[in-house]
Formats: structure tokens, sequence, C-alpha cells
């Protein structure tokens, strides 16, 4: 269940890590794809988004990684392997809290 | 100019305190913003609209900045304590490796007690490491300290001759009737402190001679000419020189009263073996025994004139005189140079003495000094010949690694000692300290720069920080680039002690080169280049760019400091035992306190114990049946 103190952020962090356990992303993508997949239901910016990301870097659970093939060089983030078992773990607790915020504003499921 | 400059500064400003961090949010939100340009441009915009567009959607700045505080705030404070902490660590960890590199003071020791040491460039190195400080000379060497010393330890034989001596030494007095009334008046008190030490009586007999009598040597097998020039003077010198032939023992302390000028210095024990081996090898203490050196000549013409004039006890006493000597030198002789005095008396006394007994009508005497002179001359052919029974080999070694020895044995091949005859030892010798010098140089010039480079780049370019690699890559630093390369010099070192160091010179100084050539350049070399290898590696990881050149410079030098931390740890030890190494022949110096001191390597202090005791014979043998002008 999640526990932490800011919510949101559980959620961001859950979503992020389900969003790079598909492919590496770079910051910009991951903003884009979040708007366009919930039809812009979250409008999330930066100032959401780069924080959320350097802690889960500082927590290794994703890693950064220039690559400078392209036009410009770009940061991509890549899940690590502790990142993998974190992802699975945060989307359960996520869900698990919603589920449960479900039952008590609906009823039973 | 960055159309996003203004923003970025704006969010990165609350990560100030790490700005390799600050650069590298910096970077992404760049990145970020220009991703969000191309997409307004994708839509038909101008490019100032789409800029204008993509900073709009960014966001606050100030919000941004303040969450990327929040979320980076643990890891920023981390970073910026370890970056204060190289920052002020990094000047004493400076000070002390140069400290662990260089050994100044050693230098600046040996350079003075070598005054034959003829290093130009070690003697301007020392004298620049000297600049703006009290000369360390100037601390222990001068007569005042000694007289001071000697005065504080008033019953001390030891303190009394060194003072005595290094006043002789200066031979100022020679011309100051008040110095010379002060030296002949302390030497007298001196002389009844010790009364059995017949080395102030001979002194004293040196300065009354000193303007009386012209000793001329006319070449090595010719008798000298002596003049005399002021009689009066004369007797009362050959009146000392009497005293002194029924005096027992001539002794200078020359080994007590090195340890004595070097005991200020605290120099280690090893340091004073050596320093010791390099005095007696420039024949620093042979002047300790110049007052004597023209005696046998005078005590022959002495003991002519007593016989002349009717003196024969006096006139027995002068002409065996040297025998006397011998005896007096043999007894407390502690290196070889004494112990090949006493063949050196009898080899001058050949030149005169025969000749006088003729003159005298006394062809029987003539012959006898002649045969007791071949006795006492023998011990030394002897100990001449017995040195061939080693190797060719091992008396080669011998003779190019032990400094002392081969000056030592300048006697014994019929050449006088002098500077110049001891210089190809010195230098052989010396090549160590020189060595040293230039790695000391090197290493101090190497400091400076990295030093002020180092205050350029991080004080005042701001551009410059200090990369902290992760945990990981400082491991693998640490083992590839300081570990691994030390163990491949340990492992050369060890097999050299291993292979029992027998080498020839060449050989030596080959495996020397490729040790220093290994410890100051490829290791250093090695290090450096896969730190910066590391640090490229690091920087295009995070930042997605070369590493910049000043960049990589400024953070080279954290690094280099270790190194010299762990090179000059090992640096000054390796030359000191290299020093060592290079002068003993087979690792043993003999140093008892409260012993007679024998300061050379086993097979020196062996051999000057053999000549010894074979003087000892022959002396006994001829004192025997001692030569009287009355039978």
């Amino acid at each position: 269940m999640a526990k932490k103190k800011d919510l949101n952020n559980s959620i961001t962090e859950a979503i992020i890590l389900r969003l790079l356990s598909e492919r590496s992303m770079y910051g910009y993508e991951i903003i884009k794809l979040v708007n366009e997949k919930t039809g812009g239901a979250f409008q999330w910016q930066e100032g959401t988004l780069y924080p959320c990301l350097h802690a889960l870097e500082e927590r290794g659970l994703i890693a950064g990684d220039w690559r400078t093939d392209e036009k410009k060089p770009r940061k991509y983030y890549v899940l690590t392997k502790a990142g993998t078992a974190a992802t699975v773990k945060q989307s359960k607790e996520v869900s698990d809290y919603l589920h449960c915020v479900h039952a008590l504003l609906f009823g039973a499921i | 100019m960055n159309p996003f400059e203004a923003i970025i500064k704006q969010c990165t400003k609350p990560l100030k305190d790490d700005t390799e961090l600050q650069r590298k949010v910096a970077l992404e939100l760049e990145s970020h913003l220009d991703a969000g340009t191309e997409e307004f441009l994708s839509k038909g915009e101008s490019q100032e609209e789409a800029e204008k567009h993509a900073v709009q959607a960014f966001g606050d700045p100030e919000v941004i900045g303040q969450k990327l505080l929040f979320a980076n705030f643990f890891r920023l404070k981390r970073r910026a304590r370890i970056r204060l902490a190289i920052k002020v660590l990094l000047i004493p960890a400076l000070l002390i490796a140069f400290l662990l590199t260089i050994d100044v003071r050693s230098l600046v020791v040996v350079s003075n007690l070598n005054p034959a040491l003829s290093s130009s460039f070690l003697t301007s190195f020392v004298s620049f490491s000297k600049r703006g400080r009290q000369d360390i000379r100037d601390v222990e060497f001068p007569p005042d300290k000694a007289k001071k010393t000697y005065e504080e330890h008033i019953d001390d034989p030891v303190y009394r001759i060194n003072y005595l001596l290094s006043f002789y030494a200066r031979k100022d007095w020679k011309n100051d009737p008040e110095k010379r009334a002060y030296l002949t008046l302390e030497l007298k008190r001196a002389r009844e402190l010790e009364p059995d030490n017949a080395c102030f009586s001979y002194l004293l007999a040196d300065i009354e001679l000193s303007d009386a009598v012209k000793v001329q040597s006319n070449g090595t097998k010719q008798p000298p000419t002596i003049q005399i020039l002021n009689p009066e003077a004369f007797e009362r010198g050959m009146a000392e020189v009497k005293r002194g032939l029924t005096q027992k023992y001539l002794k200078t302390y020359f080994a007590e009263i090195l340890q004595l000028k070097l005991g200020p210095y605290k120099p280690d024990k090893d340091l004073i073996d050596v320093i010791q081996e390099f005095s007696i090898s420039a024949g620093m203490f042979i002047h300790s025994l110049q007052p004597i050196s023209k005696l046998p000549y005078l005590m022959a013409y002495y003991g002519n004139q007593r016989a002349r004039a009717n003196d024969p006890a006096s006139a027995d006493l002068f002409l065996n005189g040297y025998k006397t000597l011998g005896k007096q030198v043999n007894e407390n002789a502690c290196t070889l140079v004494e112990v090949l005095k006493i063949s050196g008396y009898a080899s001058d006394m050949g030149k005169i003495l025969p000749e006088i007994y003729n003159s005298l009508n006394r062809p029987d005497l003539a012959q006898e000094a002649e045969q007791q002179l071949a006795i006492m001359k023998q011990p030394r052919l002897d100990f001449k010949a017995s040195l061939d029974k080693y190797s060719e080999n091992n008396r080669k070694m011998l003779v190019e690694r032990a400094g002392i020895l081969t000056s030592l044995f300048t006697p014994m091949f019929g050449a006088p000692i002098t500077g110049e005859d001891l210089r190809p030892e010195l230098k052989v010798s010396y090549n160590l300290v020189d060595a040293t010098v230039l790695a000391i140089a090197g290493t101090a010039a190497t400091l400076l720069i990295l030093f002020v480079l180092f205050m350029w780049l991080v004080f005042r370019r701001k551009n410059c920080y200090i990369i902290l690699l992760s945990g990981k890559e400082s491991a693998k630093y640490l083992l590839w680039g300081i570990i691994c390369p030390l163990l491949i010099f340990l492992l050369i070192t060890r097999i050299d002690v291993i292979s029992g160091r027998d080498y020839s010179l060449q050989v030596n100084n080959i495996r020397l080169i490729i040790q220093y050539v290994y410890l100051l350049l490829l290791m250093p070399l090695w290090s450096i280049c896969y730190y910066l290898r590391l640090l490229r590696r690091h920087y295009r990881k995070a930042n997605g760019s070369k590493l910049p050149f000043n960049l990589g410079l400024g953070n080279l030098i954290p690094a280099l400091v270790v190194l010299l931390l762990f090179t000059g740890g090992i640096l000054r030890p390796l030359l000191r035992a290299e020093q060592k190494h290079y002068i003993r022949q087979e690792g043993h110096i003999l140093w008892k306190e409260n012993e007679n001191p024998t300061n050379f390597t086993r097979s020196e202090a062996l051999a000057v114990e053999e000549l010894k005791k074979r003087n000892r014979e022959a002396l006994n043998e001829i004192l025997k049946h001692p030569v009287k002008l009355e039978p």
C-alpha cells in the first residue's frame, strides 16, 4: 500500500517507472506521452517530472544515459535492475491504494 | 547566445553549491526546451515564437528550482561537502606529498659534510633550498657553537677535541697572536685533562713548528729539504714532540665527532652511517691527522742534531720516534687511513733515516734501521697481497662499489691521499645523491606547477569544478591506477632482492635507471591516463559531450596528489636503501656505541682489524730490539 506522504509523488514515480519499463525515454518524451495517453487530463510539467526523475536516479531505480546520435544530445532514462523490481511493487501499491479509495467512495468493486 | 540561458539559470540557481550537478541539470533542461521548441516549429511557428512558447510551457522556474533542490537536496549537500573537503585537504595533502618525496635536510647535511662535492646542480639546489632560512651549516659548525658546547660539557673529551680541532683547522691563529696564545693555552689545559693523549702535544708542536721550519718535499723517493727559520721556536716545537712521544696514545675521536655534528639534525641511524661513509670517503677527517704528517722527517732531522750535540738519549727517542708514533696510532685507530699511516711513517723515515745513521758513521745501525723499516712496511705489503686471494670479480666489485675501501687503498699503491684521488670514488658514491636531487627537483617543480594550475582553474575559472567519480569508479582507479602499478613496481624490486643484488656497477646502474624511470615516469603516466579515461567516460555519460580540456586538467590534480603521496612514500626509503647498498659491500655497518667504532662494511672492518694486528706484531717485534746509538 502506498504509504508515502506525497501521494502525487508516488503515483508520478509509479507511472514513470511503468513507462520506462517499456522503453528508454527522455524527459520531454515522457511528458508528451503522459499528456497523450491521458487525453490531456494529466498536464505534467517540468517541475513535476525532473525532480521525480532525479529522485529515482538518486535511488538507483533509473539511470541517465546521454545519447549523441541524434541531432542534439539527449539524456535518456533507462530502468535499472532495481528499478524493474520496484516498478512491479510500486504499481501494485498505487493500484491497491486506488482500489481502496474507489471502495470507500463508490462501494465494493 | 543560448535563448534559454536566463530561465535555466533561474531554475538551477538553488543547486549552485554543486557545480557539477547544476551543470548536468542545466544541460538536461536545455535539451528539454530544445525538444519543446522543435515541436512548436513543426507546427509551423517561427523560431522566435517556438522558443517563446517552449518557455511558457516550461512552468515557473522558481518552483522548478525549489523542487529540483528538494529532489537533490541530500545528494547535493553530500557532494558539496566532499568537494569542500577535497579543496581544503588538497593543500595539506600536497605538503605531505612534498615532505614525503623530498628530504632536503638530509641533502643539506650531505652537502655540508662534503666539501669535495662537485655537483653544481646539487650545490645550486641546496643553496636554493636554504634561501630565506637560517643556514643549517651555521647552526652546528661554527667554532662559537662548538665552544659553547665544549664549555657546557667541560669534562667531555669529544666536545673538547671537537672544539679545539675546529679552532685549529681554521688556521687563522697563524696570523693572530692573541688567537694563537688562546689556542696554546686551551691545548695545554686539554692535555692536563687527558694526560695520556699525545694529540694535544703534537698540535702544540705543530703551532710552534708552523713558522719555525719549512719542509720541502722532493718527490716520493727523495728525502725532503728541511730549513729551520726560527731555531728557538723549533726547539720548543720539538720539546712538545718529545713530550708527545712519551704519552700513551694518539686519539682524535673522529667517529664520535661526526656523530656529534649530526646529532642536532636527528637523522635516521641509516643516514648517519651513509653520511659517515661519505665523509670518510671524502677524506674529511684526514685533516685531523695532518698536524703530525711531517713529523717523521722532523724527528729524524732533530734526532740527528741531538746525536751530534752528544745527547744520545734524546737522539734515540727521536730517531725511533716513528715506532712510538706507529704504536700510539695503531692502538686507537679505527680506520684504514689511520692504520696505513703507520706504514707511511716508516716509508717517510726510510727516505732519511739510513742516511742519517751513515752520516753518524754507524752503518750497522743504518742497516738495522733499514731492516726494521722493512718489517714495518711488511704488513701493508702482506695485506695488499692478501687481497689477491679474492677472486677477480669480487675484487673488482670491492673496488667499484666500496668507495671508502678504494679511496683508502690509495696510499697502499704509493699515492698520497688528495681530494683529486678520491674524486672518482666520490662520483660513484654521489651518483645516487644526484639522482635523488633530480627526482626531488622534478617532483617539486611538478607540484608547484600543479598547485598554481589548480588554484587558477578551480578558484578563478567558474566552469572548472571537481568531478566526483562514483564509488565504483573510484575503486577502479584505486585498483588499476594505483595498486596495480605499485604492485608491479614492488615485484620488480622484489626480484631485485631475491637475486641478491650481486651486480657489477653497470648492471646496477641500468637496474636503477629502470626502476626510476618506471617510478617517476611510467607509473605516473599509467595512473594519469587511467584516471583521465575514467573522467572522460564519467563526463560523457553525465553530460553527453567531450570532457573540456581545462576541466580534465583541473581534475587530474587531486589524482596526482594521491599518486605523489604514494610514490613519495616509496621514493625516499628506496633511495635511502640504494644509497646504503651502493656503498656497503655486504650490507653490514658495524656501529657499536661505547666501543671502538668500526664504520665500514664487514670486509672493510675485518681488513682494518687484520692490518692493525699485523702492525702491532711488527711494532712489537721491532721494539724488542730497539736501535740505539749507544749500546
